[in-house]
């Protein structure tokens, strides 16, 4: 786990130096996006700009860790597991329709040496019952 | 005829009969000796027949000798070059400025990625949120808005052609209610999010290398130093780019 984290360390340490560079050019490209989805004009940049920075520091805290974590988006369709996923507060139904925020996990190693995923945070989704009838 | 040896140690062709003469003896003994010449000769040929086979599994032989001499000397040297790597690499570690310790529990990630997670249900709300469009998008506008998506999410547009094919929603449906409209604004920044950020090893990390890096690190994490030291060297020495292709099959 100690080399691990050397190898994240080493792996920030060359390639923090273009995280600005990159960080600007998705915040341009979600921004883009986004504004022309826009009902009424809003102010966007400010919002996703902050958004992306807060990603990219805990990527990079996570990076240096000596755990080993993964993040999983929910595939459309898939049936919805209240032990991975959850859904904004009201009755909801059906399968995962869209993924609003990937869930967090961390891998553990067992005594028998398997790998074993934890599930840190559950995955954000809607279900199939609210497009349906908002639709 | 018989072949059967007299007084003198010579085969006689005949035990009785008339004295045999001396040019009878001679041609008699010429005779044996001719015949013993052949024998000889062809004793020889086949020693020499032998001989040419041994000396070609001789030669086989000696080539595969040579071969495996080169090979264990290879193996030889890649131990030794391993070992050396090894410990190149635990010097590396121990030599680390910081120590290697966990920088924090679970719980704080846990904290941070609802905070991060409550920040974009937020903003999005505000933004999305108005009941009427205030002016309904161009064909250019719908157009670009294609282009964007192809180009940086192609993954949305499937989601969307699936959800259309599955249940008759369309992009206009979902945008012409809040609720949904605010629920693909979430999507669409969670997958920018976890396709350019989260799921590469490192942000900013080529296409090229993360497979790689992915094994050394799951490598490292169940086995100890396993890896080739190549491929830990090739990642400190490479140059960012994060050109990468968006297939759409490979996102989930």
């Amino acid at each position: 786990m100690a080399i691990r984290q050397g190898v994240g360390r080493g792996l920030l340490r060359h390639l923090e130096a273009s995280h600005e560079e990159l960080k600007e050019s998705l915040v341009k490209s979600l921004d883009q996006i986004l504004t022309l989805l826009l009902p009424i004009p809003y102010k966007l940049l400010p919002k996703i700009k902050k958004t992306i920075d807060r990603a990219v520091e805990i990527k990079n805290e996570m990076v240096c860790e000596q755990g080993l974590f993964k993040y999983r988006m929910v595939r459309s369709e898939e049936p919805f597991s209240p032990h991975k996923m959850e859904f904004s507060p009201g009755a909801q139904s059906g399968s995962v329709f869209v993924c609003t925020f990937p869930g967090l996990l961390k891998t553990d190693v067992t005594e028998n040496g398997n790998m074993v995923d934890v599930v840190l945070c559950k995955a954000h989704v809607e279900l199939e019952s609210v497009f349906l009838d908002s639709c | 005829m018989t072949n059967t040896a007299d007084e003198t140690g010579f085969p006689a062709d005949t035990v009785e009969g008339p004295e045999p003469t001396l040019s009878d003896d001679l041609r008699t003994q010429q005779t044996y000796l001719n015949r013993e010449f052949e024998d000889i000769h062809s004793t020889i040929a086949e020693l020499e027949s032998q001989l040419c086979v041994l000396q070609e599994k001789e030669g086989a032989y000696e080539a595969e000798k040579g071969r495996r001499m080169k090979e264990f000397e290879e193996i030889i040297e890649e131990r030794d070059r391993e070992a050396r790597d090894k410990e190149v690499l635990l010097s590396l570690v121990a030599n680390l400025k910081q120590p290697l310790a966990p920088y924090f529990d679970d719980g704080y990630y846990i904290y941070r990625m609802q905070r991060l997670n409550d920040r974009i249900k937020s903003w999005t709300a505000s933004a999305f949120k108005a009941r009427e469009f205030e002016q309904p998008m161009s064909p250019t506008e719908e157009d670009q808005l294609v282009h964007l998506l192809r180009k940086n999410l192609p993954e949305h547009i499937v989601w969307l052609e699936a959800v259309r094919q599955r249940s008759g929603i369309t992009y206009v449906s979902i945008q012409a209610k809040p609720h949904a409209r605010i629920a693909q604004a979430r999507h669409l920044v969670a997958l920018t999010i976890w396709k350019n950020i989260f799921r590469p090893v490192c942000f900013g990390i080529s296409g090229e290398l993360k497979k790689g890096i992915k094994t050394v690190m799951e490598s490292v994490y169940t086995e100890g130093i396993t890896f080739p030291i190549n491929l830990f060297r090739r990642c400190f020495s490479y140059q960012p780019n994060n050109q990468e292709t968006n297939s759409p099959s490979s996102w989930l």
